[in-house]
């Protein structure tokens, strides 16, 4: 599934005056690549990704899907896209099997399909012994493992992720790269915001520096480090702020 | 309109989520019918007769029970809405499903009414067994209470969803209650018909006309009570379907601009 987004603007209003929050964005999204968009506070990442995932409509611009306005048959590309909110949104009248299932229900799986599915991505998040439990009960790290496996239930082909490990333990974090790295192998397009340049340094085939509502830089993370001649990414971050709050 | 194949099943089955949710109370919310029944019937039956007022008063608060409970009902829904926007946003998660943002508000509506209906129809027999064979019921037409009841319920769903779709968070709630819902409820006829109101103050029986709330309350009480108290129950369904019309299309304008939904 690869993503074209063209000259993408939004615009909150708000007084005294309206929030430019993108500010003409345009991006390509290949299939099978893992994207990271960084920036401080305010950079417009959240915006850009809820406006990708569908949450939001754009001010302006376009995203398209193998050519294709995914606003011309909107549900069609939501079938084939998953979303893990920053903040667990899951439902709390339901236990965590409950959760996925209905999850699943929700794309039009069956009944049984749902349940197996439930059960592979439990296994594979550890939430097996959880199963029955309600979903208010998990503590941070879990709530995490339960949306990332939510948004998975349907088997999408394009993942947005919104600061997925936000306080999660290291262990966690690294199993959450683990299973993104091998979820990208299998041929998933993956967005990921992040405010951890690391883990965008570790997962991502390029990244995105947001800053302002306008993308200053777009490559992989070794071409930025080699352009800046900097070891690191996050120095190649430090660096490109410092110059843009000097412009 | 033709709605297509994945959003049926996807608006399906957030219907049924609520459905649950509503079975999965049904306890609770017989407790609080039989409270609300209780409360309202024993002091306007039993007690208010003791300062002169009409025996007559009794079935006419039973009824206004029903109304009230399912108006009160569909607010604290409208507070839910309010109160998942600020919090949890489980919205946020539906708005990424494969369905129209509009069918998903129409959703929010019928759970509401859904919710309401359960609750309040529960106190129909309650306070029937309260009043103690003290209501007449031989002039009661239960399809014209079905046709007032269910387009009650409809615009009370959509009317919450209009209100959450500008109501302030969950906290600040109170002030929906103090200027919204109490004029409403009060002048929509808790505690009178529309008759009496009209014959002593006709200007104010006119403007009295504008609230949906009082559709509700004439139209229950004149299905169940009968007799020409009341204002015709088939008026008053068409009237709450109308308004339910009203609401729908402006709830749901409204919460689309308040999520900032596709």
């Amino acid at each position: 599934m690869a993503i074209i987004i063209q000259d993408l603007h939004k615009v909150y209003p708000a007084k005294p005056r309206p929030i430019e929050a993108l500010k003409g964005v345009n991006l390509q999204i290949h299939r099978g690549e893992i994207v990271s968009l960084l920036g401080v506070n305010g950079a417009g990442k959240t915006t850009l990704s809820s406006i990708i995932a569908t949450l939001h409509p754009p001010t302006a611009g376009d995203i398209l899907v193998d050519g294709v306005s995914i606003y011309k048959d909107l549900l069609a590309y939501r079938k084939r896209l998953g979303y893990c909110a920053q903040k667990p949104n899951f439902d709390r009248i339901l236990t965590v099997e409950g959760n996925l299932i209905m999850a699943g229900r929700f794309y039009g799986l069956s009944r049984t399909i749902s349940r197996e599915r439930a059960r592979e991505l439990m296994d594979q998040f550890q939430l097996v012994r959880y199963s029955e439990s309600s979903a208010t009960i998990l503590s941070g790290g879990y709530r995490q493992r339960l949306m990332l496996a939510r948004a998975l239930m349907h088997k999408p082909d394009f993942l947005i992720l919104d600061e997925p490990t936000v306080a999660l333990d290291p262990h966690v974090r690294r199993a959450l790269w683990d299973t993104l790295k091998s979820l990208r192998d299998g041929g998933m397009t993956i967005l990921l915001t992040t405010h951890y340049i690391d883990e965008a340094e570790e997962l991502s085939d390029r990244v995105c520096i947001l800053n302002r509502g306008v993308i200053s830089l777009i490559d992989t993370p070794q071409n930025l480090m080699s352009a800046y001649q900097k070891g690191r990414l996050e120095d190649v971050f430090l660096q490109l702020m410092n110059e843009k709050s000097e412009e | 309109m033709i709605i297509p194949r994945e959003a049926r099943i996807a608006f399906g089955w957030l219907l049924w989520r609520d459905v649950r949710r509503v079975m999965n109370s049904l306890g609770d919310k017989l407790i609080d019918a039989l409270v609300w029944s209780f409360n309202n019937i024993i002091i306007n039956a039993y007690v208010m007769p003791l300062f002169g007022v009409s025996q007559s008063y009794g079935p006419l608060i039973w009824i206004g029970t029903i109304v009230s409970m399912a108006f009160f009902e569909s607010i604290y829904f409208a507070n839910d809405i309010v109160t998942d926007i600020a919090t949890d946003n489980v919205v946020e998660y539906h708005c990424t499903l494969p369905l129209p943002s509009w069918l998903l508000f129409v959703k929010m509506a019928l759970s509401a009414a859904l919710n309401s209906m359960v609750l309040s129809i529960m106190n129909l027999p309650l306070g029937y067994m309260l009043l103690y064979g003290t209501v007449d019921l031989s002039q009661a037409h239960w399809l014209a209470f079905a046709a007032a009841f269910i387009a009650m319920n409809l615009f009370l769903g959509f009317f919450a969803v209009w209100i959450g779709s500008w109501a302030r968070d969950g906290l600040r709630f109170g002030y929906v209650y103090r200027r919204v819902v109490n004029p409403l409820w009060l002048f929509g006829g808790y505690q009178f018909s529309w008759y009496i109101l009209y014959q002593a103050y006709p200007r104010a029986g006119l403007v009295a006309l504008l609230n949906p709330i009082l559709y509700a309350f004439e139209g229950l009480r004149g299905a169940v009570l009968g007799g020409d108290m009341y204002i015709n129950s088939w008026i008053c369904a068409g009237m709450l379907s109308l308004y339910a019309a009203i609401f729908a299309v402006w709830g749901v304008y409204w919460m689309k601009q308040r999520i900032d939904a596709v």
